[in-house]
């Protein structure tokens, strides 16, 4: 019986790597994520079970909890993503025992593609991109915005100089094509 | 336009879908003796307002939340936006304690 | 050629000369320069032809508002006509050609138009091209469209790209004259975040046309200096060739960015042009204002321009527009032209002056109370004759008249909400009214505050006031000194004459014409616009229409501001339709969504297709095969016979959990779902509210709180909205969550006798998927190939025996690979949505096609589908009279007799009736060539069709010129009994 080797988001075995000016566009190969829902009535037992597994309070809307080990990004009205800080293949797993019959968990590693921006001019980068105010991002700044037409986040990890952008996984070439476009006219 | 988020503050309403008059919300009872009618008048009969209209917004590109958003159609000035979910439920409440929708 | 016209001193550099083209002559000038004023330089005074009398025209501005100075601009796919010789910089190897001339600028044919003109004035078209009615497409049109635009396109691709961009700001100010520098350096100090937009690539606005001085140097030098400042400020940001076009709702703001249009290309990579959407808590419109001409009879000659752009062109561009240059005036601003040029060395024939009590003037003569009432010259001015105060006429030699009407503030932005300017009297001109768009406050000129001195105070004043609103509290600073004189103006609309004077020289509308419009009774601005064109040109009447106003005004008695103005709208100007589009051009109009095989199926050689946003492999053709058909009939046998694979990870998957999700699904679902065992999959439909089919697809129970529903490909973005409509605000009572699992999933149809097979040789071995332990529609979360996660579906879109297997979306090209290798024994065959079409149409099952919204469950033959024992979407409405009569629509199957083919769109009438819609009793939706049964095949809609298999119609397709002779027939071709699926 075969065994099979995954590919990235971009259809490679290793993931992409652009370096275009003062700017550099990281695809994260294998990213470990999972949707993290409450179940109606549950807010007490979903907030301590949150506290249990991350460490943290839960984030509010437009920010990221960022812990050591996970980046709890919320994404709507008691539901968010989590983001393991490494390949975590039993993360989805893991927070179902945690949060029992407080959440619904849906394994979202392969939902998404995420490009890493660093650099000098990721700022100009993304004023080309998103109507987000990427400007005004401190780390842990959260926003789920339209990136040429597609449902895309942007999380800032740190201001002005490092954001993980996640898009659909299926449109991981278009997403990919705008980011390098843009890095290029700047 | 700009849509004041309850939750993520001002959005650009291109993020957003729009679907009609907010009582779209306030489904009719389907066991009621004249649901053929109230069906027909709810999904069929809307106002048209010059002016203040209640109505729903999609946050597509958003958070996915639907949102109740009282707009002057002529001014486009935005008087509020709600979350349509909470909205239905104190809907809900109000109504129960008026004796149930009509 | 030298630059004959070229002064000493401005703010060119002269130690970086350009050369450039004018109709094939070469030229020279100077970093600094525009075109306009390198052509004044030059000695150029004529540079095209107008509109429609075909007259001489020249320069008569130097911004953005220039009506005459258009010109071909670039060549090869660059060309771009109507470009402004005012907006346009200077580079080395510019290539400019006049425009709307043959054969040449200086002797032009169509000019005979001129002669004709008593027959072409207002209204010719309306009244001329109307009968006989059959020569409006055959003659009129092609003769209109002939005679329409000045220049031409270049009918090539735009070969440069435009990009879009967005950003953020506490205070948006619009112009960077004094009141806009001065409104940025109040803000800017204060800390807010400021945006300063110019539209000229050097910050000054009138102080770079000016001498006066500014807080005790030069103006130009007073900009520099508060724009080196202003550089300096991180929360500040210049952007210079950039013109703010539009306001929209709620501090919105369009500004289109010129980044290379004054280079000859664009640098690789790097956009021509972008358009920014500002989002601005405030905004300051400081745009300045525009002069304006005084109407007399032949007022369109050559060297006739603004006395304000005269003295800017000898002034910044050290360009002189003649030797010798009269001035006109009805206010004290034409009397600084006069100094300026005087100070210049040109000679100033006289100051013609309308007033009675007009100044003296130290560097001319002044004739008091004079107006100038016709000019002469060929193909440009000699000669203005004066009418003097005490009647009696004076002839003065003059190669250029500069024209001082006064100053209208430039109000445009604040009408784009529908705002109504004022009329102010002392000032002779509209300023702001009430009623602008919100957030918008106006500064210096934009609203009627001329003087240097009032502008710097009100930049500030406004930019404090506005930051105020915003609770960001910013200082008042000393105000540099500056002039702060009045322009005393005595309005003086046109000078009564005789022949034609003009009013818009852009669209060629003159005094005649709004006579003959208000004679015709086409009184109201709004008519008078339409049809006499007056303000209608690419400059949105900035040059013309207060004077259109005025004489209209006159002519009915009313004031001006009862008269009113027409509504200014965006683009402020003339835009290129390329910044709109933006990098959403051609294969990037929108974004591709690729399944996870997609790079194995370009290895294969595939053939792809757009589906929505998805490209899916449409078939795979094999060598030998030189028409889709045959690719396509092998593979619908090869699947039929064997076995065969599909991507269709392109269906919506949507994740559904809560301790309410099988209540939720009932819902949304019109059969029933509340009863569906864990482990089990059913087919759905989903209704509209108003009993309309939305959707199909199957839903699969996988655990007591979790379902997996799938979509159609092209409604999973609108099913998973619904969805949440359904949720948040018509079951807020019910426990649900939900999440799009669509990208999560590779997950491949693999259908034929021979799928279970090879699927046993992947499925890892502790799961049985034999038929017993695994029948039709079971589902289950199993692992392949030793140990990974996966999801198995018993279901069949093909009516064959058939599974989807899904596996992580990073596991797909490996799966695919896998499948491929397992199935080898079995001769595996890969098939596209083309042989997916083929045989879902032979099993008679539904797509996209017939789901055509106005389809309900009982056309479909699915009436027993909407359950009517509980609530659920559109089950009350598909109940209405009209729906359930006897004589629907009722899906059939067809299949073509002698020879002819099925197509789809066809519409079907019974054999011996008229063929019209009276008569028409249904259409074809979908069609195909059946391999299995070797016919042309299809599915479609026929009144009573349930009742009708066997009958022969006639299918009729007047758009292809097709007809055929169909036969109804059961729309399942193929297993009926759906033996084939449970084997």
């Amino acid at each position: 019986m075969p065994r099979l080797t995954p590919t990235t988001a971009l259809g490679g075995t290793a993931p992409r790597i652009d370096e275009i000016g003062g700017l550099r566009i990281t695809e994260i190969a294998d990213p470990s994520l999972a949707a993290l829902a409450m179940r109606a009535k549950k807010n007490a037992a979903f907030t301590k079970a949150a506290k249990a597994a991350f460490g943290a309070n839960l984030p509010a809307p437009n920010t990221a909890a960022m812990t050591d080990r996970h980046a709890v990004i919320w994404m709507g009205p008691d539901q968010y993503l989590v983001e393991a800080n490494s390949a975590d293949a039993s993360l989805a797993g893991t927070l179902a025992d945690n949060f029992g019959s407080a959440a619904s968990i849906t394994d979202a590693s392969d939902a998404w593609v995420r490009f890493d921006l660093t650099g000098s001019d990721n700022i100009a980068m993304l004023e080309r991109l998103s109507a987000a105010d990427s400007r005004s991002m401190t780390a842990g700044t959260a926003t789920r915005t339209p990136i040429h037409h597609m449902a895309c986040l942007i999380l800032c990890r740190e201001a002005g100089a490092s954001f993980s952008i996640y898009g659909p996984r299926s449109s991981a070439s278009s997403l990919h094509h705008a980011l390098i476009t843009a890095a290029a006219s700047l | 336009m700009i849509i004041p988020h309850p939750l993520l503050g001002p959005r650009d309403s291109q993020e957003f879908v729009y679907l009609g008059d907010a009582s779209l919300i306030n489904r009719p009872d389907w066991q009621a003796g004249d649901a053929a009618d109230s069906f027909y008048e709810y999904q069929y009969l809307r106002d048209n307002p010059a002016g203040t209209h209640r109505e729903l917004w999609y946050h597509e590109m958003g958070d996915r939340s639907w949102l109740i958003v009282t707009r002057n159609t002529v001014t486009h000035e935005i008087i509020s936006a709600e979350l349509a979910n909470r909205q239905t439920a104190a809907a809900k409440t109000k109504s129960s304690r008026a004796g149930g929708r009509k | 050629m030298t630059q004959v016209n070229r002064l000493d001193g401005g703010l060119i550099d002269r130690n970086t000369p350009l050369s450039f083209s004018f109709d094939g002559r070469q030229l020279t000038g100077y970093a600094g320069d525009t075109l306009a004023s390198a052509l004044v330089a030059n000695g150029i005074r004529l540079v095209g032809r107008s509109f429609k009398y075909h007259r001489p025209r020249g320069i008569i501005s130097a911004g953005s508002e220039e009506p005459n100075g258009l010109v071909e601009l670039r060549s090869g796919a660059r060309r771009e006509p109507n470009s402004r010789v005012t907006m346009t910089e200077l580079f080395d190897g510019l290539d400019a050609r006049s425009q709307n001339r043959w054969p040449s600028l200086g002797f032009d044919l169509m000019s005979v138009n001129d002669r004709l003109s008593s027959f072409l004035g207002a209204g010719f078209y309306y009244k001329t091209f109307m009968w006989p009615k059959k020569f409006w497409e055959l003659v009129y049109e092609p003769i209109i469209r002939r005679a329409a635009g000045l220049g031409a396109l270049s009918g090539e691709d735009d070969p440069d790209v435009y990009d879009r961009g967005y950003r953020h700001c506490d205070l948006l100010i619009i112009g960077a004259g004094p009141a806009g520098l001065m409104a940025a350096l109040t803000a800017g100090r204060a800390g807010a975040e400021v945006i300063l937009v110019d539209e000229d690539f050097r910050a000054g606005g009138r102080l770079t046309l000016e001498t006066h001085d500014v807080g005790g140097m030069a103006g130009c030098d007073w900009a520099d200096s508060a724009i080196a400042e202003l550089s300096t400020m991180d929360n500040v940001r210049i952007m210079p060739r950039s013109t703010a076009i539009g306001v929209f709702d709620h501090g919105i703001y369009s500004v289109v960015e010129r980044v290379a249009d004054h280079l000859a290309v664009p640098q690789p990579g790097k956009p021509r042009q972008i358009l920014w959407r500002v989002y601005a808590k405030r905004a300051l419109l400081c745009a300045g204002a525009t002069e304006r001409l005084i109407a007399f009879d032949n007022n369109d000659r050559p060297g006739i321009m603004q006395a304000g752009a005269v003295r800017g062109f000898v002034n910044r561009y050290a360009a002189a527009p003649a030797e010798r240059i009269a001035i006109f005036t009805n206010n004290d601003d034409g009397h600084r032209t006069a100094v300026d040029l005087a100070a210049a060395g040109i000679d100033v024939t006289a100051i013609i002056d309308s007033r009675d009590e007009a100044p003296a003037s130290d560097v001319a003569e002044v004739l008091r109370g004079s107006v100038v009432s016709n000019s002469s010259g060929r193909l440009g001015l000699g000669h203005v004759t004066v009418r003097m105060a005490g009647g009696g006429h004076r002839h003065l030699d003059c190669g250029a008249l500069a024209v001082s009407g006064g100053w209208n503030p430039n109000v445009h932005l604040t009408c784009h909400h529908r705002g109504r300017p004022v009329w102010q009297d002392d000032i002779a001109a509209f300023v702001p009214g009430d009623g602008g768009p919100a957030g918008l406050a106006v500064a210096g000129a934009a609203r009627g505050i001329f003087s240097t001195a009032g502008a710097l105070a009100d930049g500030q004043a406004q930019a404090i006031a506005q930051l105020a609103e915003i609770g960001i509290t910013a200082a008042a600073s000393k105000m540099p000194e500056a002039e702060s004189d009045d322009i005393n103006i005595t309005p003086m609309w046109h000078v009564g004459g005789t022949k034609r004077a003009w009013l818009d020289q852009q669209n060629d509308v003159t005094v005649k014409d709004i006579r003959q419009a208000h004679q015709e009774n086409f009184r109201s601005v709004e008519h008078l616009k339409r049809y006499t064109t007056l303000g209608m040109a690419g400059d949105q009447g900035r040059t013309s229409n207060v004077l259109g106003l005025s004489i209209m005004a006159e002519l009915t008695g009313k004031t001006i501001q009862e008269t009113g103005t027409t509504i200014y709208r965006p683009p402020y100007t003339p835009t290129p339709i390329g910044v709109f589009a933006g990098r959403s051009t051609g294969a990037d109009f929108r974004p591709t969504r690729l399944p996870p095989s997609h790079h194995w199926a370009v290895e294969q050689g595939a053939v792809f297709v757009e589906a929505g946003a998805w490209l899916r492999a449409q078939w795979y053709p094999r060598e030998g095969e030189t028409k889709w058909r045959q690719s396509v009939d092998r593979e619908v046998l090869a699947t039929r016979q064997s076995v065969g694979v599909c991507d269709v990870s392109t269906l919506g998957k949507i994740d559904i959990q809560g301790r309410g999700a099988a209540e939720f699904v009932n819902f949304v679902y019109s059969n029933g779902f509340a009863t569906l065992p864990v482990g089990k999959t059913r087919y759905g439909l989903m209704l509209r509210e108003d009993g309309m089919v939305m959707d199909d697809g199957t839903t699969a129970r996988l655990g007591e709180d979790h379902f997996l529903m799938t979509t159609t490909t092209a409604n999973a973005g609108g099913v998973y909205r619904h969805l949440e409509f359904v949720r948040q605000c018509l079951r807020p009572d019910l426990d649900v969550q939900l999440i799009s699992a669509t990208d999560s999933w590779a997950q491949f149809a693999v259908a034929g006798p021979n799928s279970r097979a090879v699927l046993q040789q992947l499925v890892d071995p502790q799961h049985d998927i034999s038929n017993e332990a695994f029948p039709f529609m079971a589902c289950g979360n199993i692992t392949v190939c030793g140990g990974l996660p996966a999801r198995l579906f018993r279901i069949s879109f093909s009516g064959e025996l058939a599974y989807e297997i899904a596996v992580p979306a990073r596991y797909g090209d490996a799966m695919i690979r896998a499948l491929m290798t397992a199935g080898e024994p079995y001769d595996i065959t890969p098939y596209g949505t083309e042989a997916l079409g083929v045989m879902r149409i032979e099993k008679g099952h539904v797509t996209g096609n017939e789901l055509n919204g106005t389809i309900t469950a009982r056309n479909l033959g699915m009436e027993k589908m909407v359950s009517k024992k509980k609530d659920s979407i559109g089950a009350i409405l598909s109940g209405r009279e009209a729906l359930v009569a006897e004589d629907g629509l009722c899906l059939v199957g067809l299949q073509a007799l002698n020879g002819t083919d099925v197509t789809a769109g066809s519409h079907l009438f019974a054999v011996g009736t008229p063929v019209d819609a009276k008569h028409d009793q249904g259409y074809v939706t979908s069609a195909a060539y059946s391999p299995h049964l070797e016919a042309s095949i299809g599915l479609g809609f026929i009144t009573n069709g349930a009742a009708r298999h066997g009958e022969i119609v006639r299918a009729m397709n007047p758009l292809q010129g097709r007809s055929a002779e169909l036969k109804i027939v059961s729309p399942h071709f193929i297993d009926p009994e759906g033996d084939r699926l449970r084997a």
